[in-house]
């Protein structure tokens, strides 16, 4: 059972005028879930890109730290279109959303891929000059980039399984 | 046989009978989809920035196409695959479906639009290989495949509302 404090903010966030503002705009749900798609589209693709250099499935003769600043960006720009989008679609319908444990696997999930990224980012950054030249990275590393790949694929799973959460 | 009866055969199957009444089989068709998907607009979109010179400025276009590509093709097997399966579950409403028709029309679209770069625009590419910012041609066709890919997505995301 889903604890009374997180239903009692649902049914607040149900009730404020921007939750009825989108829930009666017929169009606004699926449009906000475009942009929602579109955005973490770009988040997997360039995440995901860096964790396949770094297992070394692609674009092994790159600098890792070129690999690095060329995509990350991306990740934290569409991470925040995503973000945004998705904050708007749980006003829209928190009730349906905040108390599954889809929902909040799928945002424990994100919160690790997130801290996942960032140490990478930070790490690649400080290591440049032994991990760019390096034929393998460390174990370590590639162990990360596959709990990378596998989150991702899990916060996606997530959301689309909130649709399909029973009761 | 019409196609009526064609998308009933399909319907009719034990698979599609499977994924319509299973409780799993959908949604991890359709979570898989969305997964798929979201990479192959997503690796498009990286390339069609660079197309449009406002990413990986520093790299040149067909080294970003080769090494991206690849991916972005077998991540569109997964997805056509899938995408078959939740299309089989009700074949006939998915055919009559506008919306879904719509989705097909634009991913023609930008599939027409790849072709269009990679035989016409691409010929000449090693003059522009390098060039941070490619001439018109190959920027009108970044331009386009960002729109025609969203289309997709919009389109298709319409089709669960209006089954």
């Amino acid at each position: 059972m889903p604890d009374a404090g997180i239903i009692g903010l649902a049914d607040w966030i149900a009730s404020t005028s921007l939750s009825h503002a989108i829930g009666m705009r017929l169009w606004a749900i699926p449009t906000i879930q475009s942009v929602h798609i579109m955005s973490l589209a770009i988040v997997l693709a360039s995440a995901v890109v860096v964790d396949f250099r770094i297992l070394g499935l692609m674009s092994t003769d790159q600098p890792l730290s070129a690999m690095a600043r060329r995509y990350f960006p991306g990740v934290w720009i569409a991470l925040v279109f995503a973000t945004i989008s998705g904050l708007l679609l749980l006003i829209a319908e928190p009730v349906r959303s905040l108390p599954t444990w889809e929902f909040q696997g799928k945002m424990a999930s994100l919160l690790a891929v997130v801290i996942i990224t960032v140490t990478f980012q930070r790490t690649i950054s400080a290591r440049a000059a032994e991990w760019d030249a390096a034929p393998a990275l460390p174990a370590v590393a590639r162990l990360a980039a596959v709990v990378s790949i596998a989150l991702w694929i899990v916060i996606i799973f997530g959301g689309r399984w909130i649709a399909y959460h029973a009761g | 046989m019409t196609l009526t009866e064609f998308l009933q055969a399909i319907e009719h199957t034990a698979f599609a009978t499977a994924v319509r009444e299973g409780a799993i089989l959908f949604p991890f068709a359709e979570s898989t989809h969305v997964v798929a998907l979201a990479f192959v607009v997503g690796t498009v979109i990286l390339v069609d920035l660079r197309l449009l010179g406002l990413a990986s400025r520093n790299l040149p276009v067909t080294k970003l196409t080769n090494d991206l590509l690849p991916w972005t093709w077998g991540a569109f097997a997964i997805a056509a695959i899938t995408g078959l399966t939740l299309f089989s579950s009700t074949a006939e409403r998915y055919f009559d479906n506008s919306y879904l028709r719509l989705k097909f029309l634009f991913m023609f679209l930008a599939g027409v639009n790849m072709l269009v770069f990679h035989f016409i625009t691409q010929k000449n590419v090693k003059e522009w290989d390098t060039d941070p910012v490619p001439p018109i041609g190959a920027r009108v066709a970044g331009g386009l495949s960002i729109v025609f890919w969203a289309c997709v997505i919009i389109f298709g995301r319409w089709v669960g509302f209006t089954l």
